[in-house]
């Protein structure tokens, strides 16, 4: 059963999320008791002040950080449990990342950038991975930057090949930590029309964390989370 | 992405590259110059002294020879029965007999001790026309003035004088300088102003020592050559003679001990408990000595430890650079590079995944400087080779020439070394950073 059919089913269910920082004498609470559902197939956007535990959120749904205490499920799985390499396979076969900074590789051409999740995912061969890497950059809208590194792009074009390379790997979930944060409007603009469009097209779920108030206007669900904990 | 990763700061690979090439070439020299002094060390003892690779010694021989030399000696039957079974020892090269002594040596006006070694003129000859001394002490194989023992009758008493003994007795010539018609010359009064001249004139000396047997023992004998030799310890009293010359000084058939040497040393442990059987089996109560025992090699076995600790000091101070040049190298480039390694965390990489990638890296770049560097060593050992610089070692007669011999052991070697050490040192930088939190590292420079 691929994604498309189990559209609208909750596949990531969060319960009493718990996560707590300490900087030096100081507990920061980031996140007090957390529930939450996400469905197949939703565009939702996660917002905040500064502070209120959005990107802690996003990287406990990641697998990239541990939460103190609580239960996240991810298509069923336990995944607070799981081993280190375990959580390693687990985002590179279902999670794609989109980071506000793009965090491409600079000695990487887009090709190869794109590529990079793929080449250790050794169940795709290399003639599946030439196709996936040419059908993302595609989707983008940047077949003719295949060869340019990322110094040669606009900050625009850098957030679609990260966009690209969250996608490559077919992931069944997306996050997008503050993805137009370093982005000037028009650029925001078409990279919030772009991850809609592959919403729809690709029936990828999305969740992303933003202050940007256009893209709050076009999401099909918002998440207002406020010190830890989320408003409904 | 590992090679490519080495473009982005290029100047700190450079100078990483060029602490591991340098530290590759040092060593590559160091190595080079232990070689060359080993093997100089080890074929002075076994050929230049004639050590050989195995003594035989009558039991306690070794120690009490020169309180007791009679009772301590080979005789002649145990002599004959050794050169028995030596000769039926297929890896054994040369073999043969060998006097040491001391006594006092004279130019009729003037006597000085002496410490002499006689030898079968014949095995001197095989001695100095040995590959390895032709191939590692070319310059000590010949004399230094006259022409060998083998040269002479046994009759004419030919004995060599070291160089600092024949400059004590004033015997600044050799038989063969001599006219044909040379008469016997004597000084009758060692003050005149022409005695030097007339000490000089001839080449006979006298031999003077204790006999085995108790009684005085002396002999004339002619100077036939000079020869450096090769430590300083020496070089005032040595004296080469036959075999049979110094026999008859001491007035016995017997010997101090007997020689052996190798056509393949490797076999020197395998070849020594074979002849310990053999002689054991027939009767004979004997000690053996292999040549790198520190009893009978004292100089070799002192000096090549002195030479080891030395360069094992160096050794650790440039391997202590090197890994603290990687070091530093590395660390800054992880730590500039900790958000990246957090997006590929962050994409599926695992902690092994991206360590191999660092070492991954710096095996790149030390592979490079190991080739850049053994370039550099090559060059350089050329180049000092080719200087001939002389320099003063301690404890060796005259001047060594710097030269350095590496072979491929001490090149691989230091290859395997600097590798080794710039993995490691890459891995101990990089563990740490690959499990540190993947929030914490996608934080970068705000960490």
């Amino acid at each position: 059963m691929n994604s498309n059919e189990k559209t609208g089913e909750t596949f990531v269910e969060l319960k009493g999320l718990v996560k707590n920082y300490r900087l030096g004498q100081t507990v920061v609470s980031a996140l007090r008791g957390v529930d939450l559902e996400l469905h197949r197939g939703e565009f939702t956007a996660v917002i905040g002040a500064s502070g209120s535990g959005k990107s802690t959120l996003l990287n406990m749904i990641g697998c990239i950080d541990n939460p103190d205490s609580g239960s996240i499920k991810f298509d069923g799985v336990e995944i607070t449990q799981l081993s280190d390499d375990a959580k390693s396979h687990l985002r590179n076969q279902k999670i794609g990342f989109i980071f506000q900074s793009f965090n491409l590789i600079p000695v990487l051409n887009v090709e190869e950038n794109v590529e990079l999740p793929l080449l250790i995912n050794h169940s795709i061969s290399p003639i599946e991975r030439s196709e996936r890497v040419a059908a993302a950059i595609a989707d983008v809208g940047l077949s003719s930057f295949m060869k340019n590194r990322p110094d040669q792009l606009s900050g625009g074009q850098r957030q679609r090949v990260a966009i690209a390379r969250a996608l490559a790997g077919n992931p069944d979930l997306v996050l997008a930590d503050e993805p137009t944060a370093n982005l000037d409007s028009t650029n925001s603009g078409k990279i919030i029309d772009l991850m809609l469009e592959l919403n729809t097209r690709r029936k990828v779920t999305f969740l992303f964390s933003t202050h940007d108030a256009n893209l709050m206007n076009r999401v099909s669900r918002i998440v207002n989370i406020q010190d830890g904990v989320i408003r409904v | 992405m590992a090679l490519r990763n080495l473009s982005r700061n290029k100047r700190r690979n450079f100078a990483t590259g060029a602490a591991i090439a340098a530290g590759f070439a040092a060593l590559i020299a160091l190595g080079g110059f232990v070689n060359r002094m080993e093997n100089y060390l080890r074929v002075y003892t076994i050929y230049a002294t004639r050590v050989g690779h195995i003594n035989i010694y009558k039991e306690h021989g070794f120690e009490r020879f020169s309180t007791k030399p009679k009772l301590y000696s080979l005789d002649e039957h145990e002599l004959r029965t050794i050169q028995d079974i030596v000769a039926s020892m297929d890896n054994v090269e040369m073999h043969g007999a060998q006097i040491v002594g001391m006594g006092i040596i004279g130019n009729g006006c003037r006597t000085v001790p002496f410490i002499a070694n006689g030898i079968d003129p014949s095995i001197d000859l095989l001695l100095r026309n040995h590959s390895q001394m032709r191939k590692w002490m070319p310059k000590l194989r010949d004399f230094d003035k006259g022409r060998g023992l083998w040269n002479y009758d046994e009759s004419q008493g030919a004995i060599a004088l070291s160089n600092g003994l024949a400059r004590l007795l004033g015997k600044s010539r050799v038989f063969d300088e001599l006219p044909k018609d040379q008469k016997s010359v004597v000084v009758v009064d060692c003050s005149a102003p022409d005695a030097k001249e007339k000490i000089s004139a001839d080449t006979n000396v006298q031999l003077v020592a204790g006999g085995w047997s108790g009684m005085m023992s002396a002999l004339d004998g002619e100077v036939v050559a000079n020869f450096a030799s090769a430590v300083t310890e020496t070089n005032n009293s040595a004296i080469l003679t036959s075999l049979k010359l110094l026999q008859k000084l001491y007035d016995t058939q017997n010997a101090t001990f007997y020689s052996l040497w190798l056509k393949n040393p490797k076999e020197l442990s395998v070849d020594m408990a074979k002849l310990k059987d053999n002689l054991a089996a027939a009767g004979l109560k004997t000690e053996l000595y292999p040549w790198m025992d520190e009893s009978v090699a004292p100089f070799y076995t002192g000096t090549m430890q002195f030479i080891y600790v030395m360069v094992g000091f160096i050794s650790f101070v440039l391997a202590a650079v090197v890994i603290l040049s990687i070091f530093n190298s590395a660390t800054m480039t992880i730590i500039e590079r900790s958000q990246e390694i957090g997006m590929m965390r962050s994409l599926g990489f695992t902690r092994r995944q991206i360590r191999q990638l660092f070492v991954a890296e710096m095996v790149f770049l030390s592979g490079i400087s190991v080739v850049c560097g053994g370039i550099v060593a090559a060059l350089g050992v050329f180049v000092v080779n080719s200087l001939g610089v002389p320099y003063k070692a301690p404890g060796i007669a005259g001047h060594m020439t710097l030269q350095l011999t590496p072979n491929f052991l001490i090149v691989s070697t230091s290859a395997a070394l600097t590798l080794s050490l710039a993995i490691l040192t890459t891995l101990i930088a990089v563990w740490s950073v690959a499990k540190t939190n993947i929030a914490t590292l996608l934080l970068g420079s705000q960490r």
